[in-house]
């Protein structure tokens, strides 16, 4: 006789929950999901004791018949999927049909709903998963679920929830994220009594921000907007004074969706650029409506992490809709090597286009960008004038924040400290940090030759000895690094040989920076996407690039600052630091009192 | 205490001379000083960063006195370059100041004690032999760029010289060419021996060469040291210690296809080619069909570039890419009329020699055709 046996449904059930069904915020996000895939205009929850006593959502949603509710509760039942190809399709919120199940194999549960149209609705009770009562009863349209004393009958669970405060409040995070996704339905939670929120839902955007962060920040978030036709990317990310230090108010809503999404929120950061402070980071709720053929939202039960098949265009569209934002405001955007580090849609790189190379010659980074002036942060807003643009026009003068400097070319005076060269530049005095210029300079010679690569070959290849973790990471970037130049082969054992480097390096320690550069990405650890490849470049051109406390010739501070005159993006290396500190003649002028 | 006269002129381009050996670096302030010396008769001038250069000249001087004392390179070479008369007096005092007097003109120039001014350890039992100066300066002037520059390989930073009975080897390779020159001489030695010399010496001494000259130049060498007398001019250098690269399995022994030009003609095309190459890594492609070698340059940001010279074409046509500056350098160190191109499939190495020469062989790897 076999030990095997099938799994009874409600063992099933158990199970699953453990996926689905964590803790209460959990059950709290699958009913209200539930209740805005139903339709609804309008949705209240009630807790008790963190949600473990009482989780009731009410809803005035669609509704279910009497045969309806019954099947809701069975597992992979679920009236938003028929046929496999409609997996493709997703566009409502809940689809595997697990949940409402899951919960009710752990709780004590009951659902009253009815149809808008239907006299009379249903009210099931359900222990443990087992129907135990159903009949009919008078309520109003729409439905009520009531989940109670949840995980009563598994106690290894129960004993892994927090404090009441804590599991309170991740059931009111995961409310105010579904609020932000559909600022259109009115929500409402109470806890133990007293109302926690409530999002009018009169669909402003800003209203709910209001609601959820206060009023002050919804104050200060500047709207994005942008629709290619295909994608449609709209919300409000906040100016950069605001910032939080962890990046769980970077809210992202795909296709009605709340998700995680390193590519989004490496987007955002991107767009922001070094108009941050370190280890800052802005608050966002961004909605990303795209076909639902390129977003993969099954890639966990939870549904809560994203996939698109298209990452590095939806990466650089969703940089782009920021940075229009951040432009709108006065605010520029840092990061323009973003277009030319992106393939277009044959896989090509291009550089980018005019425009943007003018906007980011623009840009200088003023030294006292650190020492905004307190009265300009919090500002109210009067009308539709954003503060950011009173700023600027006073940063001319005063010298802080952003500043716009003339598109004068630099011209070298000389190197300072074996770190720095001097530049001129019209009336200004600027400091150009060498090394991240000449980072600056050699990232965009690499990314230039992107698809029409220009290797060198080698008389003497370079023979690598790898320890195993830089050999993985050999293997791994082995294809990319390949595409910059670098033309890589197994040499038997833990031996690879270089047979090509990149043209534009021959001039360096290019065998030094090759291995920097491996034991670099095996130290950081590798990752993937659009990101890989940034990663990489930053990485080869800083271990390329002439290092600071290194002495330079005239000629070669010369060619330095040509080379980085002729960048498109001379303000930002590639890591995103500044490259120039502007001493306006303004600030010398007040200094010796002219 | 120092006390000489001398001619303006002479001493004028002993300090010019000497000036290249100080580094400007030294965390030793003595050792930015030029060293002076009188002895019996002469006026000795060192300078040196004690690794790669020294830098040492003699010429005749009246003494009144014998010492020694260092001064600044800088402020010697702008005071004896400024004065007008033809006959200088140096005069040292026990404070290591020193009075330039020349026709009306007196200085004095603060200077440190000579005591604590360091030189490269004298060189004992050396090998020696002479060459011209002639001869040296075609070695050193065919493969003197093709060293590296790249610190982090510091092998590579200089040339290396086989030296056997019958004659000279010198290579050099920064990875993506490689030169050697190959020079009978008699050498009075039983065994082959090897030293890599850095190419700031050997910059040093082609510098000090004259190239039509049938003077000798007398090589100094031992295990650690190398010194290359030329004139009333020392060059001296410790040198670099390491296994240079197996760059003989490099050399490539067939090639299927040979083209054989014009050197000045191919020369002034690769410059003209250059304009737009420089834009793009420097790259010129080279086909070959027809009694033509075709030269192309493209750049994405520029345009487009192309020529045609007449060739000697043998074997398959050719087609591959090369950094036009690496084989510029060797087109302009190469003196005979007509050089052939050994190629053979466009991601192998190209060798570059004169016709009908087996004395310099020049490698040069390609870039990618793409």
């Amino acid at each position: 006789m076999g030990s095997i046996q099938i799994l009874s449904e409600q063992m099933a059930n158990r199970i699953a929950a453990g996926e689905v069904v964590e803790r209460p915020a959990s059950v709290v996000k699958e009913l209200v999901e539930n209740s805005l895939d139903a339709g609804a205009s309008r949705v209240e929850v009630t807790l008790e004791a963190g949600g473990r006593r009482l989780i009731r959502v009410v809803d005035d949603g669609c509704g279910m018949d009497a045969e309806d509710a019954a099947l809701s509760v069975q597992r992979f039942a679920t009236s938003k999927i028929a046929h496999p190809d409609d997996l493709a399709r997703i566009e409502t919120m809940g689809f595997r049909g697990e949940a409402l199940p899951s919960i009710a194999s752990v709780s004590q549960m009951r659902i009253t709903t009815r149809p808008h149209d239907a006299v009379e609705g249903t009210m099931l009770t359900i222990e443990g998963g087992e129907i135990t009562e159903a009949r009919t009863t008078g309520c109003p349209p729409g439905t009520t679920i009531e989940v109670a004393n949840l995980f009563f009958n598994t106690p290894a669970r129960r004993k892994f929830l927090r404090t009441t405060a804590t599991e309170r409040g991740h059931c009111t995070d995961w409310i105010g994220w579904l609020a932000l996704a559909r600022p259109d339905v009115a929500m409402k939670v109470a806890h133990d009594g007293t109302v926690l929120l409530a999002c009018p839902g009169r669909g402003d955007l800003r209203n709910t921000v209001a609601e959820i962060y206060g009023s002050n920040v919804a104050r200060q978030m500047l709207p994005v907007e942008m629709d290619t036709g295909a994608v449609r990317i709209t919300g409000l990310v906040s100016r950069p004074e605001l910032t939080r230090s962890s990046r769980k108010h970077q809210v992202f809503i795909v296709n009605g969706r709340y998700v995680r999404s390193m590519a989004l929120g490496h987007a955002l950061a991107e767009a922001y650029g070094i108009l941050l402070p370190s280890g800052k980071h802005p608050l966002c709720v961004l909605h990303v409506e795209a076909p639902p053929e390129l977003v993969d939202p099954n890639v966990h039960p939870t549904k809560i992490e994203v996939r698109f098949s298209n990452q590095a265009e939806m990466h650089n569209l969703t940089q782009q809709a920021v940075e229009e934002a951040l432009e709108r405001a006065g605010i520029r955007p840092q990061r323009p090597t973003r277009p030319k580090m992106a393939p277009d849609a044959a896989g090509r790189w291009e550089g980018p286009d005019a425009a943007t190379q003018m906007r980011a010659r623009r840009l200088r980074v003023n030294p006292f960008a650190d020492a905004v002036d307190d009265r300009d942060v919090g500002v109210e807003v009067h009308g539709e004038e954003p503060v950011v643009d009173a700023v600027f026009r006073d940063a001319g003068s005063r010298a802080e924040g952003l500043e716009f400097v003339t598109e004068d070319r630099l011209e070298a005076l000389g190197q300072l400290a074996a770190t720095y060269i001097v530049c001129r530049a019209g009336e200004d005095l600027l400091v150009v940090d060498q090394h991240r210029a000449a980072e600056r300079v050699i990232a965009d010679r690499l990314a230039g030759q992107r698809g029409q690569v220009r290797r060198q070959m080698l008389v003497l290849p370079i023979t690598l000895e790898l320890t195993d973790a830089e050999r993985a990471v050999v293997e791994q970037y082995r294809e990319q690094l390949d595409q910059l130049g670098f033309q890589i082969e197994p040499f038997g054992g833990a031996d690879f040989i270089v047979r090509s480097v990149p043209a534009s390096l021959t001039g360096g320690a290019v065998e030094d920076a090759l291995r920097a550069i491996v034991e670099d990405l095996a130290e950081s650890g590798t990752s993937e996407g659009p990101e890989a490849s940034e990663k990489l470049l930053a990485t080869v051109a800083c271990h390329a690039a002439i290092k600071a406390g290194q002495a330079l010739t005239d000629r070669e501070v010369h060619e330095l600052i040509e080379a980085l005159n002729a960048s498109p993006t001379p303000a930002v290396c590639p890591h995103g630091d500044p490259i120039i500190v502007t001493i306006p003649r303004g600030d010398l002028d007040r200094k010796f009192r002219r | 205490m120092l006390n000489v006269s001398c001619t303006q002129t002479e001493l004028y381009e002993a300090v010019q001379t000497v000036s290249h050996g100080v580094s400007g670096r030294s965390t030793q302030p003595v050792q930015n000083n030029i060293y002076l010396e009188s002895t019996a008769d002469q006026l000795r001038l060192v300078a040196t960063d004690l690794e790669f250069i020294s830098l040492e000249a003699v010429i005749n001087a009246s003494v009144v006195d014998q010492g020694a004392v260092t001064v600044p390179a800088r402020l010697l070479t702008d005071v004896v370059g400024s004065v007008g008369a033809s006959e200088i007096s140096l005069r040292a005092n026990d404070n290591s100041m020193l009075t330039v007097e020349a026709g009306r003109s007196s200085f004095l120039i603060r200077g440190m004690s000579a005591a604590d001014f360091e030189m490269l350890p004298p060189m004992e039992d050396a090998l020696e032999f002479e060459l011209t100066q002639r001869d040296l300066h075609s070695i050193l002037s065919q493969i003197v760029f093709a060293t590296s520059r790249d610190e982090t390989r510091p092998i590579l930073t200089g040339a290396l010289f086989n030296i056997s009975p019958g004659g000279l080897e010198v290579v050099a390779t920064d990875t993506y060419r490689l030169a050697l020159r190959r020079m009978t001489a008699e050498i009075p030695i039983d065994e082959p021996t090897s030293a890599i010399i850095s190419e700031r010496a050997l910059n040093e001494i082609l510098r000090i060469l004259e190239p039509e000259s049938e003077e000798p130049v007398r090589v100094s060498l031992t295990d650690s040291q190398v010194s290359c007398v030329v004139g009333n001019v020392t060059v001296g250098s410790r040198l670099i210690e390491g296994q240079f690269p197996n760059y003989e399995k490099v050399l490539p022994d067939s090639s299927d296809r040979r083209v054989t030009v014009d050197r000045e003609g191919l020369t002034d095309s690769l410059r003209r080619m250059l304009i737009v190459a420089r834009e793009d890594a420097n790259r010129i492609v080279l086909r070959g069909s027809d009694g033509e070698l075709t030269i192309t340059a493209d750049s994405q940001d520029v345009g487009h570039a192309e020529e045609q010279i007449p060739a000697t074409l043998e074997g398959e046509e050719p087609e591959i890419a090369f950094n036009a500056r690496y084989l510029l350098d060797a087109l302009q160190a190469i003196t005979q009329e007509q050089v052939v191109l050994e190629l053979s499939q466009p991601l192998a190495p190209g060798t570059l020699k004169p016709l009908d020469s087996d004395d310099y062989l020049y490698v040069i790897m390609p870039m990618q055709i793409m």
